[in-house]
């Protein structure tokens, strides 16, 4: 079994191979022009394919000289990015139709193609290649690749044109190198410098601002809360004392005038006896309080109230006025009477006698109390004057001033018909008039006091705001000082980069290879081409032997016809030639032959005088192929 | 026959053919259908091959050597067997060949005419080489007969008798050749027709001993075939290489249906047996 299956196999290869010989050997004649023209075709490649010469330069990218910690270059980027970047600027349009132009370079073209066609064939005849070196990132210690170098070349058919292009290509790159740091390093220092200035505008305008709210606000800058804190502690102290002063004062006075009030200008006159005569004044007060009290207890008209009235009127006309000092007492006897009233009433029922004869003795105070004058209504004890200085105490006491005033008036008046004479009076009335002078100075003191804590403590209220205000103003201030002097560090800085660029101490590009006029051509290869010439020629060859069998439909084998019929093949008769068919072919040939050579003869004909002479392509080709 | 009347032929014979009117002697002589002769007068009707056609035209000689008729014996001797083993298989006599072959210019007729001097040169077998392509045919033509009626004559009515346009060749005793010389129209109408059945039946059961080589039309461009399929024991399927396309064959076994395929030749073989011996 397996050895039935291997011959198959190996009848079957076989069968392969024979078929593939059959092919090829029915195909010959295509195979063989096919490989003709292959051959020709690269052999004239070859030979006449003009050559290309390439000049390169080669351009170092050296490190910066100086340590970056000593000094920062403005220039940041990694090499090879900068190079491709220079690389592009060098490569514009601009520049290389300039150097076209200059050269004249593509002379045939120049006119015939249009612009960008140009440039493309220039791009495509200039070689830029990164030259990279293994390194190991001192960092992070894995392995990378650094940019060390790059070169710049230039095809051309001539080496002499070659060079001089490349020449120009790294000079370019070079300049732009150049002129691209400076201008970096340039660019930084005066934007900088820009920012500088107008952060120092700034500031001053800060500054300014600053100094109107100093000068506005000045007490109630936080710096002086302090000292206004004491100043308010200390007029606090001061006001209190005066206040006190004050009270003390009012005392001696509110004592001096009670004593004062009871004194009479004249001195006492005692009888006789010893009893001390009572002024008529002095008569008409105990003759009115007696009538109060009587009114009280009598109806109106008992001959006793009608008695003690006509007295009263008497010496009212006498004394002149009805005279205030009996307020008090009018005061306190009608505050007497309510009061009893109240009390009857709580006990009592309205119809009580007792009721009524209490609503009758206040009906009869009152309206005593009305008929005198200066008195408007109930006053307060003038006697208490706080020590906290309220300004309605104040008043009071001024009043009572009045008040005693008043009293020392009437005092006065009273007795006007005769100048005063008792000592005691006088002694007192002088102490009266001095204690009052001090108290009038000790309320202008009391107030200036007053005003004064009031204005330190409005200062110190806005002191938070002000201090906000303040702090705000200083801070912005500061701050800006701040970015100032950093702007202006970093100006310096850059200057100093500037200078690094200036002095070539940078980063640089150094030519290490300058573009020579090469010897030899850098393309084509023509070995290379003949061979490949050569191969591809077979390959053709082969290819187009395979596409012929695999169109032909016909017979080509015996074994088409037995796989149709399944009957022995009667014979397999070859190819009759017949002595007619070896002269028709022969003479065939010899047509071919004739029409082959004189088709040749024009062709040369026509470039030798069309194209160039012929035995300067000789010379060429002899030259080309290295003979 | 007195002899220079024998020359008078003989030149007369000689002279090319179409100059020549109908021979009087092929209406003295006795002409029966089958194309034996009298002895005497044989030799006055055998016509000659000219032979500047050997060297024109690829005609193979029995007597050569050389590959090619190396391949036309081993086919002669093949088809032989081939019958032999079919009249074994079928018990009856087997006669009539048909040379086909899918389109023109593959051979055919070379083959048919190559097969038939083969054959003429076996002994014991007499070959009658029939040219039925009547759209083009090709036999009297290939061999430059110098004769000037055949089927063509018969078919239209100048003679009744068949055996008049079925010529022996000379030099080769038992090969004869009914030619057509020119173009028949209707062919298939022609050879369907009661005459030509008749005919062909005549022929095909007159000699048992003598083989009937039919040329017929390219089986795929005419409709002839089916008209004498009938008559036919077998065929040669003749093809050749670079020309006869490959799905031709399989469209010629269809239209063969159930005609036997005696044997197929290829011509214009690139591989063939080139030894010696």
């Amino acid at each position: 079994m397996n050895q039935s299956s291997e011959d198959n196999d190996e009848k079957q290869s076989e069968a392969k191979l024979r078929d593939f010989i059959g092919a090829a050997r029915r195909r010959r004649k295509s195979m063989l022009i096919a490989l003709l023209a292959g051959v020709v075709t690269s052999v004239l490649l070859a030979a006449f394919l003009p050559p290309r010469y390439q000049s390169t330069g080669t351009i170092l990218i050296e490190q910066q000289e100086l340590p970056s910690d000593l000094v920062r270059s403005t220039v940041t980027s990694y090499a090879d990015q900068r190079v491709q970047v220079i690389s592009q600027r060098v490569m514009t349009t601009q520049n290389l139709l300039g150097i076209i132009r200059r050269y004249d370079l593509y002379p045939r073209q120049q006119s015939r193609e249009p612009r960008e066609k140009l440039i493309e064939r220039m791009r495509g005849d200039i070689e830029f290649k990164m030259i990279s070196a293994d390194v190991v990132d001192p960092r992070s210690g894995a392995p990378r690749k650094a940019t060390i170098a790059f070169t710049v070349s230039y095809r051309s058919p001539l080496p002499d044109t070659a060079a001089k292009i490349a020449n120009e290509l790294t000079t370019l790159y070079l300049n732009e190198n150049l002129t691209e740091r400076t201008r970096l390093a340039q660019d930084a220092y005066g934007f900088l410098q820009t920012e500088g200035d107008r952060l120092s505008t700034q500031i001053q305008d800060l500054e300014s601002k600053l100094a109107t709210f100093k000068q506005k606000h000045y007490d109630e800058l936080p710096e002086l809360a302090q000292v206004n804190m004491q100043q308010l502690d200390r007029t606090e102290q001061q006001l209190h004392d005066a206040e006190q002063r004050r009270v003390s004062l009012e005392q001696q006075q509110m004592f001096l005038q009670a004593q004062f009030s009871q004194m009479k200008p004249e001195s006492a006159i005692y009888s006789d006896t010893g009893e001390r005569i009572q002024s008529p004044a002095d008569r008409l007060k105990a003759l009115r309080a007696k009538l109060a009290s009587v009114t009280a207890l009598y109806a109106p008209d008992h001959p006793d109230v009608v008695r003690m009235k006509r007295e009263v009127s008497g010496l009212e006309k006498q004394v002149g006025s009805s005279g205030p000092p009996i307020t008090n007492d009018l005061h306190r006897a009608l505050e007497e009477a309510q009061g009893e009233l109240a009390d009857a009433k709580k006990k009592y029922s309205a119809d009580h006698p007792d009721v009524q004869r209490l609503e009758r003795k206040v009906a009869q105070l009152e309206s005593e109390l009305a008929k005198t004058p200066g008195s408007g209504g109930k006053t307060d004890s003038p006697a208490t004057a706080s020590a906290a200085g309220a300004p309605a105490d104040t008043a009071a006491g001024t009043v009572a001033g009045a008040d005693g005033a008043a009293k020392v008036q009437t005092n006065t008046s009273a007795g006007a018909t005769a100048p005063p004479d008792n000592p005691a009076y006088i002694q007192a009335s002088a102490q009266l008039d001095a204690l009052r002078n001090d108290l009038r100075a000790q309320d202008e003191l009391i107030a200036r006091l007053r005003a004064q804590t009031a204005e330190y403590q409005r200062k110190i209220s806005l002191s938070p705001q002000v201090e906000k205000e303040y702090h705000e103003l200083t801070r912005d201030y500061d701050s800006g000082q701040l970015k100032y002097r950093e702007i202006r560090a970093k100006q310096m800085e850059a200057q100093v980069a500037q200078n690094l660029e200036s002095d070539r101490k940078g980063e640089r590009f150094t030519l290490i290879e300058p573009p020579l006029p090469p010897e030899d051509p850098v393309s084509p290869n023509r070995p290379l081409i003949l061979i490949g010439g050569l191969l591809l020629s077979v390959a053709l060859a082969i290819g187009l032997a395979a596409l012929l069998e695999a169109t032909d439909a016909t017979v080509r084998d015996r074994r088409d016809i037995t796989g149709a019929f399944n009957v022995p093949m009667l014979a397999i008769v070859p190819r009759i030639i017949t002595a007619a068919d070896v002269a028709l072919r022969r003479r065939r040939v010899a047509y071919t032959l004739a029409t082959l050579l004189i088709a040749g003869l024009l062709s040369i004909t026509a470039v030798h005088l069309f194209y160039r002479p012929l035995d300067v392509l000789w010379f060429t080709a002899m030259r080309r192929l290295g003979i | 026959m007195p002899e220079h009347f024998v020359e008078q032929l003989q030149y007369v014979q000689e002279v090319p053919r179409l100059q020549r009117s109908e021979p009087a002697p092929r209406e003295v002589l006795e002409q029966p259908v089958n194309g034996k002769e009298p002895p005497d007068a044989a030799h006055l009707r055998r016509i000659r091959i000219d032979p500047t056609v050997l060297k024109d035209r690829p005609i193979v000689m029995p007597t050569e050597t050389g590959p090619a008729a190396h391949a036309y014996r081993m086919m002669r001797t093949q088809l032989l067997q081939r019958m032999r083993q079919l009249r074994t298989a079928r018990q009856q006599c087997i006669g009539v060949v048909g040379i086909v072959s899918a389109a023109d210019r593959e051979g055919k007729t070379l083959t048919a005419i190559n097969l038939a001097l083969s054959l003429a040169a076996e002994p014991n077998k007499t070959v009658l080489l029939v040219d039925l392509d009547l759209h083009r045919p090709s036999v009297a033509s290939m061999l430059k007969l110098p004769v000037e009626h055949g089927l063509e004559s018969w078919l239209n009515g100048w003679t009744s008798d068949v055996g008049r346009v079925i010529y022996p060749v000379d030099g080769f005793e038992r090969l004869s050749i009914l030619p057509t010389l020119a173009r028949v129209a209707g062919s298939s109408e022609a050879l369907a027709g009661v005459r030509a059945q008749s005919m062909l039946g005549e022929l095909k059961e007159a000699e048992s001993d003598r083989l009937l080589l039919l040329d017929l039309p390219p089986l795929l461009l005419t409709d002839d075939f089916l008209t004498i399929a009938s008559f036919l024991d077998g065929v040669l399927v003749v093809a050749r290489e670079g020309r006869t396309k490959r799905e031709d064959l399989t469209r010629m076994r269809d239209i063969l249906g159930s005609v036997t395929v005696l044997g197929t030749v290829l011509n214009h073989a690139s591989e063939f047996e080139r030894r010696a011996y």
